[in-house]
């Protein structure tokens, strides 16, 4: 088994070390060995198929490549990058390496450099799959333009449901309903049974005010949702149209659903509450609320403030006095939620 | 005032036959700095008393100097000439501004019988009393309202709008600024691509705090943001409107800050304000978050006697409705009302909740368009976009979106029966475009009533007094006596109630701001109807 210390100094060798002409046809060999352990969870077998390479091998481009992979899964992001930054250095026209090495830049906190890989490696590619790799960091780097340029000549090159997919959530992420409801359309013609499709198809057709429509993919979606496409989510978006509809009832049924399928999910507490807090049922409402309240929501869907807010409103309803003071001083000193909709 | 009664809402614009051929002017830029998307307030007041609304459009000016001089960046100052046509007086009147302006409140801060204007602006505040023959002075100084800090470096900040309220109860008009960004030309920021910029978001700058002028009675204010407790809330205010949400007698003060929640300043007996939004529920949208607020209305939408807050904000935000539960607080409508779904996928500025068909149900106008020039090519969210009134089915729903005017970059808006004849018509400013003049020509034989209230111990515009209106139908209506309405902009200060088919008003009852409540029988309907505060009123609240 291999030591952190001598990783830490193979890769430091990785980055001193030029790379010499040389025949790497025992480093290329091994590198789907070390990536077949890696999707198997199996990372110091991985290690091994490295270390097992004769020396001379260990400086060929696809060893740091494997080393790279090693460390990024491992988590040593700096030691990665500079295996990646090797790997580059000797394949710079390989998107493969643009990606791995964008994507720890990404982790490491240097986005402007991680956008120049990505950018270089959609520009080094036709295959979709990494074209759509390349997207994602663009995206997250806040190339908007690159990343859907990116996704749009992968789905051009092989519009395949995963692609379409991914190109129909960054829609949905910039509010393009249109064009969302377009790449969602798509995934259902290959795949009319992708209960996240339709999941998102009903999301991108409310905003647009087609609520029949998007009522009809909601139910689409709970009809077919099981499998690889399950979507733990499904009704508790059904649930908020139903709530925008004017349809409580039925809202809370489907958010009834939603909580025995993600129980302990501040999202649909807070929603439940909000239900059932129109609906009358303070006390209810109230218990939702302060359970929402205590659930951690790493992805900030709701946050504090908004919870403390409804509790007001439901803990003045129920004429709670103390309590709603006591909730409207903690709504003023948390930080509110982002407003993500109108800009 | 049986809603299935009244028939459709058309308006026609008039046109450029009516002599208004104003265009809004920002001045803009490759870079769209924040300045050049907000403006565009307006007023609708009646200037020379002869009974026709006049008009008063603010306008930018030339950047970055500010400059106003060019005519294509003047205030414009409209006279309604009767016969449908309109006159511009702007140079005769002395009223074509100065700095980049925003907004404009009118009211007659000095009782004297004429309505005078505060101008809200970037680097200008301006104060135009009106001399009573067809022209105004500028007492920005000699009165103190320049609208710069007392305190510190008596910088002068960003104002948006302005309101005229009486907070105190003394007879004498007040007056709030609302300040927006910090914002100034050296922290521009620019967003979005170059070819496409976008406005910047709000969140890119700082707040800035709001300033109340305490009316002294003698022509002049005093800086009373630090004793009232103004000062210490800062914001990102766009539009202010006043009413007495809890029936306390005192007005309290709604402000929309745009991308953070909203201020409703409840007035502790006319001496500080305490901020209670949170409190009450019309701090945020109904999930708890914040919206871009923009203009705001408050009125009496569902005849409860209670005044309602009715907010324009962005595409997918929906325009907020907060229906007032007997002043304990605020029960948000928006979707249960049906506006959720009508609004969202617009952009409002102007908004206005008034009787447009005459049927004794207020219906809510917005004028509409997005903030960002370019942001169809990011969001393919259209930027120009028509107006739209919501009709108010009386049941607590809105169910139908009209739409009153084809696409344009829409920005501040006015309500007032420009023609006479019963029917309340519209005026919208639009950036590059010709003003609309929204003629209000809906068919139907509803009856209505206008009343002009005159002050004698309250201010002499009657703002604030409270107005219940019962007919021999059985019918109660309520409406609150304001000029700050929508967006950065005033509209007649009049109180129109549509009488749907009643023909008789059984009852008037006048709750000034005085403590006075004045009762009038039998008054005539279809008409104009004077009502003034008696000097010695007896019953007192």
């Amino acid at each position: 088994m291999i030591k952190g210390f001598q990783m830490l100094f193979m890769s430091a060798l990785a980055a001193l070390c030029p790379l010499k002409a040389q025949t790497c046809t025992q480093a290329d060999t091994a590198l789907p060995a070390v990536m077949q352990a890696l999707g198997q969870g199996n990372v110091s077998g991985a290690e091994a198929t490295v270390l097992e390479l004769p020396a001379g091998q260990r400086n060929c481009p696809s060893a740091y490549l494997a080393l790279g992979r090693i460390e990024a899964t491992r988590g040593r992001i700096e030691a990665a990058a500079r295996s990646f930054e090797a790997y580059v250095r000797a394949r710079p026209d390989d998107p493969t390496g643009r990606v791995d090495l964008a994507r720890t830049q990404l982790l490491a906190g240097r986005p402007a450099e991680a956008r120049r890989n990505a950018e270089a490696a959609a520009s080094r590619t036709e295959d979709p799959s990494m074209l759509a790799a390349a997207a994602q960091i663009l995206q997250s780097v806040g190339a908007a333009g690159e990343a859907e340029s990116a996704l749009l000549r992968a789905v051009e090159l092989r519009p395949e449901e995963r692609t379409l997919f991914q190109l129909g959530v960054f829609y949905d992420g910039r509010q393009q309903h249109q064009k969302a409801e377009a790449a969602f359309r798509r995934v259902l013609h290959l795949n009319p049974n992708n209960a996240q499709a339709l999941d998102y198809l009903g999301l991108s057709l409310g905003p647009q005010g087609r609520m029949k429509e998007a009522e009809e993919a909601f139910l689409q979606g709970l009809a077919v949702n099981r499998g690889p496409s399950f979507d733990a989510f499904l009704p508790y978006n059904y649930a908020r149209l139903l709530a925008k509809l004017n349809r409580p009832k039925e809202a809370l049924d489907h958010l009834n659903d939603a909580a025995e399928l993600a129980p302990d999910t501040r999202a649909i507490l807070y929603e439940r509450a909000k239900v059932l807090a129109g609906l009358g049922r303070g006390e209810a409402a109230r218990s939702d609320a302060e359970k929402a309240l205590a659930l951690a929501d790493p992805a900030n869907v709701v946050v504090d403030s908004q919870v403390y807010y409804l509790l007001v409103r439901i803990c003045r309803e129920l004429g709670d006095a103390a309590a709603a003071s006591r909730y409207a001083d903690r709504a003023r000193k948390s930080p509110a939620a982002r407003n993500t909709a109108g800009r | 005032m049986d809603p299935e009664a009244a028939e459709g809402i058309v308006f026609n614009d008039a046109g450029p036959t009516s002599g208004v051929d104003f265009v809004l002017d920002n001045s803009t830029t490759d870079d769209k700095p924040v300045i050049d998307s907000v403006l565009g307030g307006l007023a609708a007041f009646d200037y020379d008393n002869d009974g026709r609304v006049d008009l008063y459009f603010t306008n930018g000016a030339s950047m970055p100097d500010f400059d106003k001089s060019a005519p294509r960046f003047w205030n414009r100052l409209y006279r309604n000439l009767g016969d449908g046509r309109f006159e511009d007086v702007t140079e005769r009147a002395g009223v074509k501004g100065k700095g980049y302006s925003f907004g404009v409140a009118a009211a007659d801060y000095d009782n004297d019988g004429w309505a005078d204007l505060y101008v809200s602006g970037y680097d200008r505040n301006v104060l135009y009393r009106n001399l009573g023959n067809g022209s105004f002075e500028d007492r920005t100084e000699a009165a103190g309202a320049t609208g710069r800090y007392r305190s510190g470096s008596g910088a002068k900040p960003w104002s948006v709008a302005g309101l005229w309220f009486d907070y105190d109860r003394d007879g004498h008009l007040d007056l709030l600024v609302v300040n927006y960004l910090d914002w100034d030309q050296q922290n521009n920021r620019v967003c979005g691509e170059p070819g496409r910029r976008l406005s910047c978001a709000p969140d890119m700058y700082g707040e800035t705090s709001n300033i109340l002028y305490r009316n002294r009675g003698d022509g002049t204010f005093e800086d009373v943001s630090q004793s009232t407790g103004i000062a210490s809330l800062a914001g990102k205010g766009m539009s202010a409107a006043s009413g007495d949400i809890d029936h306390d007698g005192f007005a309290d003060v709604f402000i929309a800050n745009d991308g953070m929640r909203d201020y409703l300043l409840r007035n502790v007996e006319g001496r500080r304000f305490v901020e209670v939004a949170v409190e009450l529920g019309a701090a945020f949208n109904e999930d708890g978050v914040p919206v871009s607020s923009m203009g705001v209305a408050l009125e009496d939408i569902d005849n409860d006697g209670f005044q309602d807050i009715f907010i324009t904000a962005l595409t997918n935000e929906t325009f907020p409705l907060l229906f007032n539960q007997e002043g304990r607080g605020f029960r948000d409508t928006t979707y249960s009302s049906g506006l959720g779904l009508l609004t969202s996928p617009l952009s409002g500025w102007g908004a206005a909740i008034a009787d447009f068909d005459n049927d004794g149900w207020k219906d809510l106008f917005t004028a509409n368009s997005h903030v960002s020039e370019n942001v169809e090519s990011y969001r393919g969210i259209p930027y120009a976009q028509p107006n739209t009134i919501f009709r108010n089915n009386g049941d607590g729903r809105f169910e139908s979106a009209v739409e009153v005017s084809p696409p344009a970059a829409h920005r501040g808006s006015a309500v007032a029966d420009l023609n006479g004849d019963g029917r309340l018509d519209l005026v919208v400013s639009a950036i590059g475009a010709r003003a609309e003049v929204l003629l209000n020509q809906s068919l139907n034989e509803n009856h209505w009533v206008l009343l002009d209230l005159v002050g004698r111990r309250s201010n002499r515009d009657g703002i604030g007094a409270v107005v219940r209106v019962e007919t021999d139908s059985g019918t109660v209506q309520h409406r609150t006596a304001a000029s700050a309405v929508g967006y950065a902009g005033s509209s007649d200060r009049r109180l129109h109630f549509g009488l749907g088919s009643a023909i008789r008003l059984e009852r008037i009852e006048v709750r000034w701001p005085s403590g006075a409540v004045q009762t009038i029988e039998d008054a005539e309907i279809d008409r104009v109807v004077r009502i003034v505060e008696p000097e010695d009123e007896p019953e007192r609240q």
